[in-house]
């Protein structure tokens, strides 16, 4: 990837300096030179996290395919395949250099294979939901079931919709994983419950303590909790 | 003799208990179209996570059983020394009894953490209500603290109703679940 890299920052170079233009021109030309050279040192020493932005920034001063690409490249190797794939489909639609689009669309396939893919299913149909993906609102489009593409890794989900107590997941994807997860709400308790009640403590009390001196009298051998005969006993 | 057996039993229920059982019934849905009549349950408390279910090691417990024409439940009683720790359950459908004519990763399945259900010296319930399976797909679902029913102290009896107060989400770990109160 560095010589890679470096290629094709000559070749990025070489297209944005052969521009001619007025002074503005120039300094914003410079400015994505800059930026992309930035760029091209941070992958070289593989700081992806450096690279991505100055690439970003090269893009949107020059609107060289080769930049758009490298950073691109820079996001799959953070294994941030969604990024990179969003990438990769610019190049392919913009760009004009017939092997910088095939090298995107072979990279665009690998990346697109890699990310993981998560179905919230039970969703009703007609109802749209308040779905955030690691905290963030993701529109729900009303496609059933709800299909949800993410870099593979930690993630979690909420679900809420009015009138119902929240749902959530959370857990770890691999890459090219196609998960479902099953959605359920259960309706918020409408207004005063008997659990207000102070009498429904009383009585609760009251069947506690009776309850515990029952079973004092009965079982004086409880110390052990004991598996029910009928049952498949599981030790874990 | 009996108020000595009382004191003991309440002083042995308080201090003795080491371990924690949770009756989990699993009702299982035969498949309709009869290619995967067997239920494999593997039941660990390994954290299950859904990237690393095919790896987790199900050396604990397995249950095979088929399934003609009606629903079948499954009775088991899930003892732990360990309480914080979640409880996994995964049930493979499988087209022979020893399971082995698939990968697990090809294979439709069923797959469910419980949050919690493990209480110290407590014994909790709930019922698992497994479907038949639904193409290829595998379906991975959790059941909140708070969903997991019953508290007795030791002896089985009629399970009581599990109530947590203290918030409206049955996954809050701030929520005081009937097992918590001492």
């Amino acid at each position: 990837m560095r010589v890679h890299v470096v290629c094709l920052s000559l070749a990025f170079l070489v297209s944005v300096w052969v521009v001619p233009g007025a002074d503005a021109q120039t300094d914003r030309t410079a400015d994505a030179v800059a930026a992309f050279e930035e760029g091209t040192a941070a992958a070289g020493e593989e700081r992806w996290s450096d690279a991505i932005p100055a690439f970003r920034r090269a893009y949107a001063l020059s609107h060289s395919s080769l930049a758009l690409f490298n950073a691109g490249y820079a996001l799959r190797a953070l294994g941030r395949f969604v990024d990179a794939r969003a990438a990769f489909d610019e190049v392919i639609a913009t760009s004009t250099d017939a092997d910088l689009i095939g090298e995107a669309r072979t990279y665009r396939d690998e990346v697109a294979a890699r990310i993981a893919q998560l179905h919230l299913e039970g969703l009703a149909e007609p109802t749209r939901y308040d779905v955030r993906l690691d905290a963030t609102h993701v529109e729900d489009d009303g496609t059933r079931p709800l299909r949800l593409e993410l870099d593979p890794g930690a993630h979690s989900i909420q679900v809420h919709l009015a009138g119902f107590l929240p749902f959530d997941w959370s857990g770890e994807l691999r890459e090219g994983a196609v998960e479902r997860l099953s959605i359920s709400l259960a309706p918020v308790p409408s207004g005063s419950t008997v659990l207000d009640e102070p009498w429904f403590w009383v009585v609760i009390g009251v069947v506690v303590v009776g309850a515990a001196i029952a079973i004092g009298y009965i079982a004086d051998d409880a110390a052990q909790l004991r598996p029910a005969g009928d049952r498949t006993v599981v030790r874990l | 003799m009996r108020r000595l057996a009382l004191v003991v039993a309440v002083l042995s229920l308080g201090g003795c208990a080491r371990d924690g059982v949770f009756d989990l019934d699993v009702a299982l849905e035969p498949d309709p179209t009869g290619v995967r009549p067997w239920r494999l349950i593997e039941i660990t408390d390994i954290d299950g996570i859904a990237s690393s279910w095919d790896q987790l090691t199900f050396a604990t417990a397995s249950t095979r059983t088929v399934l003609v024409d009606d629903r079948t439940t499954l009775r088991f009683s899930v003892v732990s020394e360990r309480e914080a720790t979640e409880v996994s359950v995964r049930v493979r459908y499988c087209r022979t009894q020893s399971c082995s004519d698939s990968p697990i990763s090809s294979e439709p399945g069923y797959r469910v953490t419980f949050q919690r259900s493990i209480w110290i010296g407590r014994r909790t319930q709930y019922t698992l209500v497994v479907g038949p399976p639904t193409e290829e797909s595998v379906t991975v679902d959790q059941v909140c603290r708070c969903e997991v029913t019953g508290c007795n102290s030791g002896v089985p009896a009629t399970p009581t109703s599990g109530i947590c107060v203290g918030t409206a989400d049955r996954c809050s770990t701030t929520a005081t679940h009937p097992c918590d109160v001492h």
